[in-house]
C-alpha cells in the first residue's frame, strides 16, 4: 500500500478504537490477516428499526489509492434492505461511490451505513425486490427484515420468532428439497406466499 | 548597576494558522508533514480553498488529480477553488 | 627333670631372643629348646611372651630412640618458606633428611632384628596354628600402633621436608639427565625452567653445589688444591628411595607419607601453574601443564610407591590432573577481570579456562560470582567514567563469548552492568559517541552491522527468567532461534545491538538519543550541526530512516533557524524594526522534538514575564517571521534560550551568558536594589522555589546577597576594595560563602604559591570529581573527600590531601565557573 494509505489506516484504526461510538459498542473494526488493506467492520442495528439488536459484519477492503478512492465495503451478514443486496451484501451508498471524499474515514463510512439502516432509499435501490416490497407493503417488509435480523445478525436465546414464517420455511424446504436460506429468500421475495414462492423456485 | 542585553536568543515553536490541527486527507498534523514528505513547513506547505478548508498541498493535489469530473473539497464537497 | 629342662630352655629362649650374631651352633640350640617347649605344649606361651617382649622393647627402647633421632632442632626454622620457595636449596634441608633416613633405617633394622631372627623363624617351624607371616604382620600392626599413638608433632614436618627434597631431587636429576643426553641443544620439554637453569650451570650441581661427575674436566678437577666435593644428589636420591622401600617394608609408607605426598604434589602443581600464568594470558598452557603433571609428578610418585602398584598411581594421577584443572581454573577465575580487560591478547587464557569449565563442575558459578564481584568493586560505582564501563562491557561481551559460546555466563554477568549503565545519564551519549567517533573501535562494528539492523524487543522478562532458572538451563534447541530471539540477542547479536539493548529496545534507545540531541541543541545553540548530521547518517544506516526521521527534522530546524536569523537581522524585513539588541530565535517543529524538549521539567517556569524590551523584540521577530512565512506564526517558550548580558557597575563591567530566567532576575534589580523573594516571584511570574534556585547563580557570583531570610540585595560595590584584611574578615564572617565570595571573577586571582600546590595535588583527580558529580548530581564537600579517598587517593598520604585543601581546590573551580556551589553542595553547571 502506498505510504499515505498505510499511515492513514493506522491513524484511523486508533481513532475508531478511541471513539465514543466504539466505546458504546455501536461500531468497531479489526484487522484481518494483519494486513492494513483488509479490515473487518461491525455495526449494530439502530434502535427503532427492524435491525435493532443485530450485529452486522462488514468486509472492508482498502484500495491502494486510499483515501483518494473509497474503501470497498459489503455486508457479510445477510440483511433485508432495499439498498443492500440480499444475495451478495453489496451496498448502494453514494459516499462509497461518486460522493466519496478524501476527508471521509472508515468511521464516517460505518456511521453512514448505520444511518442507511435507519433510513432506506427505496428510489435508489440495490435490491429491487426488497425495494418493491418496501414501497408496496411496508409492514411485510418490516416483518421480513426483522426476521432476517433475528436469524442472521443475532445470537443467543432472546431471538425474535415469528412462527408463521418458520412454518412456511419448513414447508417449502420439504416440498422443494431446498436448503433453509433458499427457502427464506423465495418466501421473503414473494411476500411469504407459499404458493408463489414454490412457483418461483420451479421457474 | 545597569543591565545591558547584548543579545537575546530565544526558542519558539512555529505553527500554521489554521482552523484545524490535522489534514483531513492524510490525517497527519498540519505542523507535521504529509506522508510523502520528510520536512514540515516550507517543504510541505498548506493551501486553503475558498471554502476555507485547508490541506497539505501534496494531499489536496493528489485528491484533485483523482477526481475526474468535478473537483470538490474533500470536506464540504463544494467545488474546490484555491484561495487567492 | 623335665621341668628343669623346660625351665632351662625357657630361660634360654627368653634371655637370648634378641641376640644378633647367631652361629650354626646357636641355631641348633634354639631348635633343641623349641623341641622341649613343644613337648611341653609351651610353644603358644612362648609366642605370646615374644609378642609381649616385642611390645615392651619397642615401646620402651626402640621408639623413644627413633624419636630421639629426629630432634626438632634440626628442622630448618622457616619450613613453609623453604617448601614454597621456588629455588629450593638442598643444603638447608639436608640435615633433616639425613636424620629421617637414619631414623627409618634404624627402625627397619630393629624390626628386622626382632621379627626376622632365628628364634621367630624356628618357633614357627614348630607351630602349626599360625604362620610366620601372619605373626610378622601382627608385629607390624603393633609397631604402627606404637608409632602413631606416640607420634611427635614435628615428625610430619620431617616427612614433609624430606618428600619435598625428594621431589626436587627427582626433578633436578631428571633435568640433568636430559641435559647431559641432549647436550646444549634446545630441549623440547615442558620443564623449560629447570632445563634452562641446568644448562647455565658450569658442571656444578645447582642443588647441592657439588661437582658433577663426568662433566668436569680433569684440569679443573686437579687444578686446585683440596678435595673437590662431588654432587651428592644421586646419592641422596638413592637414600630417599631406600627410605621409601623401608617404610613400605614396615607397612608404614602410606601412613607416614600420605599427607606429605599430597601437599608436596599439590603445592608444586600450584607453583607450576602460577609460574606459567602469572600475569600472562597470551599462551595456551593447560595441555602442557597436564603433560607436566603426567610426566613429572606421576613419575615421582612411581618412585615413591612401588612401581608395580599401578592402580595406586593411576588413581592419584587422575586426582592430580583434576586438582591441576581446578587450581588452574581458580587462578584464572581470580584474574578474570584482567583477562577481560586484556582481550583479545588474553584469548589463550580464555580457551584454557573454557576447557577447565568443561572438566570442573561448579566452576561456572564461581566464574560468574567472581566476575560479578569484581565488576561491582572495580566498575559499577560513581568513580568510574561511563566510557570505561562501556569499554569493559564490550570487552566482557567479546571475551565471555569465547569462554562460553552459549552466552549464558555473559548474560548473567552482564545483567547488573547493563542495569547500571541504564541508570547513568550519559550512557547514551557515550554509546553514540562510541558509535560515531572515527577513532572508536566500534566504527567497524557500526559499518559491519549495517545490513543487520537492530532487533527490537524486550529482553527483560527472559533475562529475569534466566537469572532465576539458570541452573536448569538446557541448550537451546536448533529451532529455538526465532522463538527466543530476545534472550538470544545478548548472547549472539553484534556488539552494537547489545549496546542498544541496554535500553531494552531500539525505540527506547532512539528516544534517548533524540532527547540527548534536543538537550545538546538547546543548551548550545552554536553546536556543530554538521558533526551531528554525520552521526545521524551513521545511525541511520544502522536503525533505518523512519525511526530517526524526527532527529533529521531537528537538525533541519537548527540550520533553517540560522538562515532565518540572518535574514531577519539583515534588515531587509521591514516588520523587524527592533534595533536595541540582536534577537535570534531557534524555531522548532514541535511535533518532531521530544516532549518537553527533552528537559527534565520545564513546567515550573513555563510562563515567565520577560522584560518589556524583550517582549517587544519577540513581537517584532514574530511579525517578521509571519511576513517571511505566511500563514505561520511563532509560540515562544520564554524559559528557554541564552542571553548575553553586560552588568555595568560603577567601576567596571561584567559579562555573562545566562538563561532568560537568570536575565529576568538580574534585570529586576536594575530598578530596585532589594527584593523580597515573594515580590520578585510575582513580578516575573516564577514560583519562589524555582526562583530561589536561580538566584543562587547570582549569589554564587557575588552579585546578589541574601541579607536576611528571603530578602536579596544587589551587591553594588563588590570588588571595590582590594584590602586583603577586609577580605579575610569577610571570609570568616560569611564562612559559608567564602567559596565564591572572597574574590571576584574578573580573573585576577593571586597566584599564591600555597594554593597552587594544593590545586596541583587535586588537579589529577579533577576528571574523577567531574565523573562523580555527573553521576550523582550534587555532593557535599565531605562526601567528595571520602569518595576520593576510597577510590582515587588510595596509597597517597591522605593527610596531605586534607578536606581543607580539597575545599580550596573546589572553590577555585567554582571561581572558574567549572563548578557551582549552592546549599552546601557542589555540582556541575548544567
Amino acid at each position: 500500500m502506498a505510504n499515505i494509505a498505510t499511515q492513514r489506516i493506522q491513524r484511523e484504526f486508533s481513532e475508531v478504537t478511541k471513539s465514543d461510538e466504539s466505546q458504546k459498542n455501536l461500531i468497531s473494526i479489526e484487522l484481518v490477516n494483519n494486513s492494513l488493506s483488509d479490515l473487518r467492520g461491525y455495526i449494530s442495528g439502530p434502535p427503532d428499526t427492524p435491525y435493532e439488536g443485530g450485529i452486522f459484519h462488514l468486509d472492508i477492503k482498502i484500495p491502494e489509492t486510499y483515501p483518494f478512492n473509497p474503501p470497498k465495503v459489503r455486508f457479510l451478514t445477510k440483511i433485508w434492505h432495499p439498498n443492500i443486496s440480499s444475495v451478495t451484501g453489496a451496498i448502494c451508498l453514494d459516499i462509497l461511490k461518486d460522493q466519496w471524499a478524501a476527508a471521509m474515514t472508515i468511521r464516517t463510512v460505518l456511521l453512514s451505513l448505520q444511518a442507511l439502516l435507519s433510513g432506506a432509499e427505496p428510489d435508489d435501490p440495490q435490491d429491487a425486490v426488497v425495494a418493491k416490497q418496501y414501497k408496496d407493503s411496508y409492514e411485510m417488509f418490516k416483518l421480513t427484515a426483522k426476521h432476517w435480523t433475528s436469524v442472521y445478525a443475532m445470537t443467543g436465546f432472546d431471538k425474535w420468532r415469528y412462527p408463521d414464517f418458520d412454518y412456511k420455511i419448513q414447508r417449502l424446504m420439504e416440498i422443494m428439497k431446498v436448503d433453509e436460506d433458499r427457502a427464506r429468500v423465495a418466501l421473503s421475495s414473494n411476500n411469504w406466499d407459499l404458493e408463489k414462492a414454490t412457483q418461483s423456485l420451479l421457474s | 548597576m545597569k543591565v545591558k542585553i547584548k543579545s537575546w536568543r530565544g526558542v519558539a515553536v512555529w505553527k500554521w494558522i489554521a482552523n484545524d490541527d490535522n489534514c483531513g486527507i492524510c490525517r497527519n498534523g498540519f505542523d507535521g508533514c504529509c506522508p510523502d514528505c520528510k520536512m514540515p513547513g516550507d517543504e510541505c506547505p498548506l493551501v486553503w480553498g475558498q471554502c476555507s478548508h485547508c490541506f497539505h498541498i501534496h494531499c489536496i493535489m493528489k485528491w484533485l488529480n483523482s477526481q475526474n469530473v468535478h473537483q470538490l473539497c474533500p470536506m464540504c464537497r463544494q467545488e474546490w477553488k484555491f484561495k487567492e | 627333670m623335665a621341668i628343669e629342662k623346660l625351665d632351662y630352655c625357657w630361660s634360654y629362649l627368653t634371655e637370648n631372643y634378641a641376640k644378633k650374631a647367631q652361629t650354626v651352633a646357636d641355631c641348633d640350640r634354639v631348635n633343641e629348646a623349641f623341641v622341649v617347649l613343644k613337648r611341653n605344649d609351651f610353644l603358644d606361651y612362648y609366642k605370646e611372651w615374644y609378642f609381649e617382649a616385642f611390645r615392651e622393647r619397642f615401646a620402651n627402647t626402640v621408639i623413644p630412640c627413633f624419636w630421639q633421632k629426629l630432634p626438632q632442632s634440626t628442622l630448618p626454622r622457616d619450613l613453609s618458606a623453604i617448601i614454597h620457595h621456588s629455588d629450593f636449596s638442598l643444603q638447608s634441608a639436608n640435615d633433616a633428611c639425613s636424620k629421617l633416613f637414619e631414623a627409618v633405617a634404624y627402625l627397619n633394622d630393629e624390626f628386622n632384628d626382632s621379627a626376622k631372627n632365628v628364634f621367630v623363624e624356628s618357633l614357627f617351624e614348630f607351630l602349626d596354628n599360625e604362620s610366620l607371616t601372619s605373626f610378622q604382620s601382627r608385629l607390624r600392626s603393633l609397631l604402627k600402633a606404637l608409632i602413631l599413638s606416640n607420634i611427635h608433632l614435628h615428625f610430619n614436618d620431617y616427612v614433609l621436608l624430606t618428600y619435598c627434597c625428594g621431589f626436587c631431587l627427582f626433578r633436578h636429576l631428571r633435568a640433568q639427565e636430559k641435559h647431559s643426553s641432549a647436550g646444549n641443544r634446545m630441549i623440547d620439554d615442558d620443564d623449560e625452567a629447570d632445563s634452562e637453569a641446568e644448562s647455565n650451570a658450569d658442571a656444578k650441581c645447582i642443588l647441592c653445589d657439588g661437582w658433577i661427575e663426568g662433566q668436569i674436566s680433569e684440569e679443573v678437577y686437579f687444578a686446585e688444591d683440596g678435595e673437590k666435593e662431588l654432587c651428592k644428589c644421586q646419592r641422596t636420591m638413592n637414600l630417599f628411595i631406600e627410605m621409601n622401600s623401608q617404610l613400605k617394608e614396615l607397612d608404614l609408607l602410606e601412613v607416614v607419607n600420605e599427607d606429605a605426598v599430597a601437599s608436596v604434589t599439590h603445592s608444586f602443581i600450584e607453583k607450576k601453574i602460577r609460574e606459567k600464568c602469572q600475569g600472562n594470558f597470551d599462551v595456551l598452557c593447560i595441555k602442557s601443564l597436564e603433560d607436566w603433571v603426567r610426566v613429572t609428578i606421576v613419575g615421582w610418585l612411581e618412585i615413591v610407591y612401588d612401581k608395580e602398584n599401578k592402580q595406586m598411581t593411576k588413581n592419584s594421577e587422575e586426582r592430580l590432573i583434576h586438582f591441576m584443572y581446578e587450581t588452574y581454573a581458580q587462578i584464572r577465575t581470580d584474574q578474570m577481570f584482567d583477562i577481560i580487560v586484556e582481550y583479545p591478547e588474553s584469548e589463550p587464557a580464555l580457551e584454557d579456562l573454557k576447557e577447565c569449565l568443561q572438566k570442573c563442575h561448579g566452576f561456572r558459578q564461581k566464574v560468574i560470582k567472581s566476575l560479578k564481584d569484581s565488576f561491582e568493586i572495580r566498575l559499577l560505582h560513581p568513580g568510574v567514567a561511563t566510557n570505561d564501563i562501556l569499554t569493559a562491557y564490550i570487552q566482557a561481551i567479546k571475551s565471555l563469548r569465547v569462554l562460553d559460546p552459549s552466552g549464558v555466563i555473559l548474560q548473567l554477568v552482564c545483567d547488573p552492568v547493563k542495569k547500571y549503565l541504564k541508570s547513568r545519564d550519559d550512557t547514551v551519549r557515550c554509546i553514540i559517541t562510541a558509535l560515531t567517533d572515527e577513532n572508536s573501535e566500534l566504527i567497524p562494528e557500526l559499518v559491519k552491522g549495517a545490513p543487520q539492523s537492530v532487533e527490537d524487543g524486550t529482553c527483560q522478562s527472559d533475562d529475569e527468567y534466566m537469572a532465576d532458572n539458570w541452573q536448569n538451563w538446557q541448550p537451546d534447541p536448533v529451532d529455538a532461534a526465532n522463538v527466543a530471539f530476545s534472550s538470544k540477542s545478548i548472547r549472539s547479536s553484534d556488539i552494537v545491538s547489545i549496546l542498544v539493548n541496554i535500553y531494552e529496545s531500539k525505540d527506547l534507545f532512539v528516544e534517548e538519543y533524540q532527547r540527548l540531541l534536543a538537550q545538546k541543541f538547546l543548551s548550545n545553540f552554536d553546536c556543530n550541526v554538521d558533526h551531528e548530521r554525520r552521526n545521524l547518517e551513521l545511525l541511520t544506516l544502522r536503525f533505518g530512516e523512519s525511526d530517526l526521521h524526527a532527529c533529521e527534522v531537528m537538525l533541519q530546524d537548527m540550520t533553517s533557524s540560522k538562515r532565518l536569523d540572518n535574514r531577519i537581522n539583515s534588515g531587509e524585513i521591514e516588520a523587524h524594526h527592533f534595533k536595541k539588541f540582536p534577537i535570534k530565535c531557534l524555531v522548532l517543529s514541535e511535533q518532531f522534538w521530544p516532549e518537553k524538549f527533552g528537559l527534565q521539567s520545564n513546567d515550573e517556569a513555563s510562563k515567565i514575564k520577560l522584560p518589556s524590551d524583550v517582549e517587544e523584540a519577540i513581537d517584532t521577530y514574530t511579525k517578521a517571521f509571519e511576513t517571511i512565512k505566511p500563514s505561520r506564526t511563532l509560540f515562544w517558550t520564554p524559559f528557554l534560550g541564552s542571553v548575553e548580558l553586560e552588568l555595568e557597575f560603577k567601576d567596571r563591567k561584567l559579562s555573562f551568558t545566562v538563561t532568560p530566567i537568570h536575565a529576568c532576575i538580574i534585570y529586576q534589580f536594575q530598578e530596585k536594589k532589594s527584593w523580597l523573594i515573594s515580590e520578585l516571584s510575582q513580578s516575573i511570574s516564577v514560583p519562589t522555589q524555582v526562583l530561589r534556585r536561580k538566584i543562587s547563580y547570582w549569589q554564587n557570583r557575588g552579585i546578589l546577597k541574601e541579607v536576611k531570610s528571603d530578602k536579596f540585595i544587589l551587591v553594588e560595590d563588590i570588588g571595590q576594595t582590594d584590602d586583603a584584611e577586609n577580605q579575610a574578615d569577610k571570609m570568616n564572617v560569611e564562612e559559608e560563602y567564602c567559596a565564591y565570595d572572597e574574590d571576584s571573577f574578573d580573573g585576577d586571582i593571586q597566584p599564591g604559591s600555597s594554593r597552587d600546590v594544593g590545586e596541583d595535588k587535586f588537579r589529577i583527580y579533577w576528571s574523577f570529581i567531574e565523573n562523580m558529580l555527573t553521576n550523582l548530581n550534587s555532593l557535599p564537600l565531605e562526601r567528595i573527600h571520602t569518595m576520593l579517598q576510597m577510590f582515587a587517593l588510595q596509597g597517597t598520604n591522605s593527610n596531605e590531601l586534607s578536606v581543607q585543601s580539597l575545599r580550596q581546590f573546589l572553590d577555585s573551580k567554582v571561581r572558574d565557573q567549572k563548578l557551582i556551589f549552592s546549599g552546601g553542595l557542589y555540582r556541575l553547571p548544567s
